[in-house]
């Protein structure tokens, strides 16, 4: 442990604790821009300077980047540390004067305006983002490049890097959130999106404040916001970054937020020129909806043909309406009905129409979107009897008020949603409810907090139990389900651990009425004799791509393709096919420029934490005791203040949605960004010349093993080719296994090097003091008229390069000017004509 | 041949002095960068013809620079036990005329600069006589070298080879006593008994900071280490100096030696030499210097039979001014870009690649070697009690003698450059003497009887620095001198650290409107108080004294800024915003001279008629004015 003293506060730290860290343990504020806990301090802000008394001496040095030692005296708020600390702060607000963290500090330390010629900057080059790209992450995608004030962040040439692991670490530490302008990548969020959402635009716009903008974003891809917002298992959210800092934020609840904001007449969708094909969609499910939605944008005759009396498939009739509640979801069918679309209710593929009948009622296109509808069998003895049920037809019964005979004790067989969603509706409809499940509660498919709603609400797990036969009366009324223990054994394909029976351990479990769910799938009975594929998992055969079936004109997604899925990947899926429908009906390529979307980001190893953790806020519900008993919505939904903060921890991963929210109004601002396209690893430019590939394998060869050989090889290849060509940095980099932007920082920082061409002469005028007070100004600017170029410019016949040299140690034959090996001393501005002569003459020097 | 004893070294020590004093007549040629610009080397070509042609038996050598840069290109003759004479200002055709001369048993009369009657073996305490016991009658007039005002308060340490020896030749340095002293360290003394010395002696760093040397070797031999580095600064990057180039081209194995007895005191193995790319000749010559000290095992393994090993390794710069603080020239031979950091850690502590590592100047290291030998009363006998010993300084700008020079500390300003220096060229009146490169400051007249010493420069606001000592005079505008450093410190900052980065460019903003004429009187205020924070606030060296040429020339010429902001002029006439160009209807006569090297076409008049300058054409560039032999241009 270390002694020291903080404004005459005795303290004590461990040893190789740093002044900054000592001051924050005591409660001591000192503000910095440059500091991050999780990586080497660096000092350069100056923000943070303290003064320190050690030994005789007493000097302002950088608090974060200073070891404690024992018995030094530190003063954090002298006069003398103030007066720094406000001369830097002034000078970063005038190079940013729009950044508010400058702003606040500014304002904290007394400085309440720029005293500066203000600037536009809004890097404040505290270099964060590329030490923690480089240091904490390894992988030096973006770099600093330049000098002095000329220093800037950037990816090498420009480019993004392909190492770039879009980790967003960068984003997370700049204290600016300028660093995003760079790295133009998509969030992890907007990349996992089954329907492509741009999910951190949105997040971002709610966080502004403009919900309706962020409906407007969502309903770019996807037409049932409040429906999806409640609903939806969010898979971005699994992937958001956020939660390497604390708790991944609580998209899908924004989304809700935003969508009950706002009415969604007021959008004002945009509608394209309408076209004369019409296209039929069966099914009104959510693949047919968002194929719908999005074909009647594009101005084409939609009609839904839908076998149930309502539409929204079984978001209408799968999903009860305390989750779910249907004025919600109408409100916005209605909405997507307002474009034009048509419906025909009850009218089913196989009994009222088939696929010629539609073809010779003049439609163009169909697209299938039957969904999966039939519950699956438990496949055990008894299971006809009455009083067994499938999950989703007692679902489909209970929304749509069919009537049916609900038991008293009824044993719900499942762990899935369905099976919880089953569960609570029998028990909100005066059921005792048992649930049936030959896991644990661990393995449960369903979502946590829906399975802890239910668990509230008083409904009866029985896990590690499968049920083995129905046991009936004489009408074949259900009294009983046999059932046996398990226990877990083996993980299987899943990874789950497979349940095993326990021999011996039968009981019969005392119900009335017995609901399954465990699955459901397509009817696609329907399809027999229409030549249509399918798959043996009963599922629609099309191409992944396009959603193409085998029958030209066909197209089909939803559960009915993929099996059953979440609402968002059907409605995904179905904008897909409305593109190809589209695609189809104008002749165009169907794969042009589409690719099977690929998740390309990954999680950082070794994530910065340390930052600001703030708890994910959690959605209001009603109290079980409550909503056991009825089907008011469950979840009240966010308000206004939790919303905005719940929206503040998106950490704004890269986000090219900051340049479009920086231009509200637009046409840009609500452009999806389009998938990203994945690239094999770039390739090494090519070499002018195969020799110069030689000649710079001999240079890296020469240094290869030495220490630090980066300067040596780039001085060598500087002096080989007279600059750095880029396939000759790219080759250092590959070969050293140094990231490219590492090398650029260290190209950009010393004067020797360029990164363009140079002419065949070097002019360099001497610079230093002994030539400056003898005229090699003057020199200067004789030389810049006379080749037509300004300082550090080369000639267009790339014969002559200007470059300044600070000194050539010539001070006697001041003022000097060298020109490659060459040196002219004590000249004089008109001397110069006649010795650029001397080098254009004769072209071979 | 190797050299493991005491006897391998006095061997090759006679074939050094036979190569160095031949028994026929030598003719050396100033063959340093400077030397070379002036034309030493077409001079050097003419001499070998000629000697070739004639068949003259004589030796013809190549030698470093002497320090008289002036008098470029320089060329010696010796004669053997008669006398060594010093040319001047040299051309081939007088070269020609020379090797005649000698041909004929003469001695070529004109461009004399100097005879040298005896030499100082410094090492060895001993004085070379070239005719004994008395100087020899010459049939022409010459100056002694002692005579001679730009030598004669000259007292050589450093340099004390440079322009005597060969510089590509090991045995030439040997032969004025090169490596006895690594000798006797390593043999009769231990690392503690060389930190003592080194200690004792006073020296302090003369890269710039003046550190005491023996200090900082004593806390790196304090620091356990299984490996440590010792570090050669030659990042030279003052403008307007070029010491360390002088002693790199000149006797190289100065600083080896010097740098192989400091790794013995601190427990080094490994050293490297960090030299800047703009030195060509210096880093040929260095490479020469390591590859003979290596053969001759004076490098390398096992060095005089002991267990003492060193490695160097030369690293080049490639144009940082920053990498002349240690800390960014560490992250430089790391092969990073050269930023500095934060100490402690101290490089004794923590250097390269995190072990313990000393950096010494060029000039530093080659004072090692006489101090180990000599002792430090002998070293202290030079210079003041404060500051002692000698250093070396590049005397240039407006005198009329620049050069390489090295005095004893404690030379006061007014000798370097008046007596040293000849004074002022071209009639003009002194203005300020500015020492310590963009770290420095501009020192005005009054304090011309001032010693320069690291104390008293300090006291005055400008710094001893590296050695650069820029004389100006009164056509040199102090707010613009001001302006070009700070120039400098703003192109050469890393960028790091905000004082220093964003600081400059504002100091450099007010600075430029008062050379523009549109500054006020509140800017100097706010000038100097920045300037404050800045070096207050600033992470290195170079932003902790970048403000320093802004605060001295306010500190002593604040009339000059003034007069910018209130009269609008500037009276040095040098800022182009507030001068303009005239042509003076008494004196000119219609010469045309004006009108022909205008470079823009600005003046007009037929010849022998009044000249006129077209103000709206005048890019004040100055040219008239310098070619006007009737000093009828007048600049207002």
């Amino acid at each position: 442990m270390v002694k020291l003293t903080i404004n005459d506060k005795l303290v004590e730290v461990p040893e190789g604790t740093t002044i900054l860290q000592a001051a924050r343990q005591v409660g001591i504020k000192i503000p910095t821009l440059c500091y991050y806990e999780a990586i080497k301090p660096y000092g350069g802000c100056r923000l943070c300077v303290v003064e320190v008394t050690a030994g005789p001496r007493t000097s302002l040095t950088a608090s974060c980047a200073y070891p404690v030692a024992e018995g030094i005296k530190v003063s954090t708020d002298t006069e003398r540390v103030m007066k720094v600390r406000r001369l830097v702060i002034d000078l970063l607000w005038s190079r940013s004067p729009d950044l508010p963290i400058l702003r606040s500090i500014a304002n904290d330390l007394g400085v309440m305006a720029p005293s500066f010629p203000v600037g536009d900057s809004e890097c404040i080059l505290c270099d964060l983002c590329t030490r923690v790209c480089s240091e904490l992450e390894q992988l030096g995608v973006i770099g600093m490049q330049g000098r002095g004030s000329k220093r800037e962040v950037l990816t090498p040439f420009g480019e993004l890097s392909d190492v770039c692991q879009e980790c967003g670490a960068c984003g997370f530490v700049c204290p600016t959130a300028w660093i995003h302008e760079v790295a133009k990548i998509q969030a992890p969020c907007t990349l996992t999106c089954p329907a492509g959402i741009n999910v951190q635009g949105y997040v971002q716009l709610v966080n502004q404040g403009k919900d309706k903008e962020a409906v407007k974003l969502i309903m770019e891809r996807l037409p049932l916001p409040g429906t999806l917002g409640r609903i939806c298992p969010h898979p971005c959210e699994e992937e958001c970054r956020r939660q390497t800092v604390d708790e991944p934020v609580a998209i899908c609840n924004l989304k809700r937020f935003a969508a009950d904001q706002v009415d969604l007449k007021e959008l004002g969708l945009e509608k394209g020129k309408p076209r004369p094909e019409k296209v039929a969609i069966v099914g009104g499910g959510p693949a047919g909806l968002s194929c719908a939605y999005h074909l009647a944008r594009a101005g084409y005759q939609t009609t839904i043909f839908e076998a149930l009396p309502v539409l929204g498939g079984m978001l209408r009739v799968g999903i009860p309406d305390y989750r779910l509640p249907h004025a919600i979801l109408q409100r916005e069918i209605d909405n997507i009905l307002s474009l034009g679309v048509e419906v025909k209710y009850n009218t089913a593929m196989g009994r009222d129409f088939t696929l010629d009948s539609l073809k010779k009622d003049g439609y163009k296109a169909v697209f299938l979107g039957i969904g999966c509808h039939v519950g699956m069998k438990l496949g055990v003895p008894g299971e006809e009897a009455n009083g067994v049920m499938q999950g989703v037809d007692f679902l489909r019964k209970h929304t749509l008020n069919e009537p049916f005979e609900l038991g008293k004790h009824v044993a719900v067989i499942g762990g899935g949603n369905v099976a919880i969603d089953v569960a609570c509706t029998s028990l909100r409809l005066g059921s005792k409810v048992t649930l049936v499940y030959r896991r644990t509660r661990d393995e449960m498919p369903a979502f946590e907090h829906e399975v802890h709603q239910a668990l509230c609400e008083g409904v009866e797990p029985l896990y590690l139990t499968a049920p083995v036969s129905v046991k009936t009366d004489a009408n074949g009324k259900v009294t009983g389900l046999e059932c046996q223990k398990m226990e877990l054994g083996e993980p299987d394909k899943s990874g789950r651990r497979r349940p095993v029976p326990v021999e011996g351990s039968n009981f019969v479990l005392d119900v009335d009425m017995i609901i399954p769910a465990i699955g459901q799938r397509a009817d696609t009975s329907i399809f027999e004799g229409t030549g249509l594929e399918t798959t043996r998992w009963n599922t629609i055969e099309v191409d992944e791509i396009t959603f193409e079936t085998n029958l030209p004109g066909v197209f089909a997604a939803g559960d009915a393709q993929t099996g059953p899925w979440i609402a968002v990947g059907a409605i995904g899926d179905g904008e897909k096919a409305a593109v190809s429908i589209d695609r189809y009906l104008r002749e165009l390529d169907q794969k042009e420029g589409r690719i099977k979307k690929r998740k390309r980001h990954h999680r950082p190893k070794t994530f910065p934490v340390g930052g600001v953790v703030h708890p994910r806020a959690v959605m209001p519900t009603l109290p079980p005791e409550y909503t056991c008993s009825c089907f008011d919505e469950i979840a009240t939904g966010f308000t206004q203040e939790t919303a905005r903060a719940e929206a503040t921890r998106c950490l704004n991963c890269y986000s090219d949605c900051l340049e479009h929210l920086g231009a509200p109004g637009t046409a840009s601002v609500y452009k999806a960004p389009s998938p990203v396209v994945v690239q094999k690893l770039k390739e090494r430019s090519a070499y002018d010349q195969p020799a110069d590939e030689k000649a710079v394998a001999a240079i890296i060869n020469k240094y290869r093993e030495e220490r630090g050989n980066m300067l040596p090889i780039l001085l060598g290849i500087n002096r080989t080719f007279n600059w750095l060509p880029r396939p000759a940095l790219e080759h250092v980099a590959d070969d050293l296994h140094i990231p490219l932007a590492d090398i650029l920082r260290v190209a950009t920082f010393y004067n020797a090097f360029s990164l363009v061409p140079r002419g065949k002469y070097i002019v360099s005028v001497c610079l230093g003091t002994g030539c400056f007070v003898k005229g090699s100004p003057r020199l200067l600017d004789r030389l810049e008229r006379e080749l037509k170029i300004k300082s550090g410019g080369t000639t267009e016949d790339m014969l002559f390069s200007l470059e300044p040299v600070r000194c050539i140690g010539c001070c006697a034959l001041a003022p000097a000017v060298r020109i490659n090996e060459d040196t002219y001393g004590r000249l004089s501005p008109d001397n110069i004509p006649k010795i650029l002569k001397l080098y254009t003459a004769q072209p071979a020097g | 041949m190797r050299i493991k004893t005491l006897d391998d070294l006095q061997a090759v020590k006679g074939e050094g002095l036979k190569l160095t004093y031949p028994e026929k007549i030598k003719i050396m040629v100033g063959m340093a960068t400077c030397g070379i610009s002036a034309g030493a080397d077409k001079v050097y070509k003419a001499l070998e013809k000629k000697i070739t042609e004639l068949g003259v038996d004589a030796v013809l050598e190549m030698t470093g620079c002497i320090g008289f840069c002036q008098r470029e290109p320089l060329v010696d003759v010796v004669y053997p036990h008669r006398v060594r004479i010093s040319y001047q200002a040299m051309t081939p055709d007088k070269a020609e005329a020379m090797v005649e001369a000698i041909k004929e048993g003469q001695i070529y009369p004109e461009n004399l600069l100097c005879r040298i009657d005896q030499e100082e073996l410094l090492v060895d305490g001993k004085v070379k006589v070239y005719a004994n016991p008395h100087p020899v009658e010459l049939s022409v007039e010459v100056p002694k070298y002692e005579e001679v005002p730009f030598f004669k308060k000259q007292v050589k340490v450093a340099l004390r080879n440079c322009g005597y020896i060969n510089p590509e030749r090991i045995e030439e340095s040997i032969g004025r006593g090169g490596y006895l002293a690594l000798y006797k360290a390593l043999k009769e003394m231990t690392p503690r008994e060389v930190i003592d010395v080194v200690k004792a002696s006073g020296l302090r760093g003369r890269g710039g900071g003046g550190f005491p040397t023996g200090l900082k070797w004593e806390f790196c031999y304090n620091n356990a280490s299984d490996m440590k580095y010792v570090i050669c600064n030659a990042d030279e990057g003052d403008p307007g100096a070029f010491m360390d180039r002088g002693i790199l081209e000149g006797d190289p194995h100065a600083l080896l030696e010097g740098m192989a007895i400091g790794a013995y005191a601190v427990g080094a193995k490994e050293g490297y030499i960090y030299c800047r790319a703009e030195y060509p000749l210096a880093l040929k010559r260095l490479e020469i210097a390591i590859e003979q000290a290596e053969k001759r095992g004076l490098l390398g393994d096992n060095i005089f039979g002991t267990d003492f090993s060193f490695r160097l390794k030369i690293r080049e710069g490639a144009g940082a001014f920053v990498c002349g603080e240690e800390t960014a020239l560490i992250a430089s031979i790391e092969g990073k870009v050269g930023e500095p950091r934060q100490r402690p850690p101290f490089p004794a502590q923590s250097g390269l690649w995190g072990k313990p590592t000393i950096i010494n100047n060029v000039k530093t290291w080659s004072h090692i070697a006489p101090i180990i030998v000599r002792g430090s009363e002998w070293y202290t006998s030079f210079g003041t009690k404060q500051s002692p010993g000698t250093t070396v300084f590049a005397l240039v700008g407006k005198i009329i003698d620049a050069g390489l020079v090295e005095i004893p500390l404690g030379t006061t300003l007014r000798e370097m450059i008046f007596d040293i220096g000849g004074g002022i060229a071209g009639k003009k009146n002194f203005k300020a003497v500015q020492t310590g490169g963009p770290s420095g400051g501009c020192i005005p007249a009054q304090y011309l009887d001032t010693p320069v010493e690291y104390d008293t420069l300090g006291a005055l606001g400008s710094i001893m620095g590296s050695g650069g000592m820029i004389v100006m005079d009164e056509r040199d505008c102090m707010v613009n001198v001001a302006k070009y450093f700070l120039d400098f410190t703003m192109e050469e900052s890393c960028g790091k650290c905000t004082p220093c980065r964003e600081g400059t460019l504002r100091l450099m903003e007010m600075l430029e409107s008062i050379t523009r004429g549109v500054g006020t009187l509140e800017d100097i205020d706010q000038l100097m108080e920045m300037s404050e924070t800045i070096k207050d606030g600033s992470l290195c060296g170079l932003g902790q004294t970048a403000p320093n040429p802004v605060l001295t020339t306010i500190k002593y010429f604040r009339e000059e800024y003034e007069a910018h902001i209130t009269q609008k002029k500037c009276p040095a006439k040098v800022c182009k915003e507030l001068i303009t160009f005239h042509v003076d209807e008494e004196k000119c006569n219609g010469c045309g001279r004006c009108r022909l090297v205008c470079p823009v076409e600005a003046v007009e008049g037929a010849k022998k008629e009044l000249h006129k300058i077209l103000q709206d054409k005048c890019i004040k560039c100055g040219t008239c004015f310098d070619r006007c032999k009737f000093d009828a241009i007048i600049v207002e």
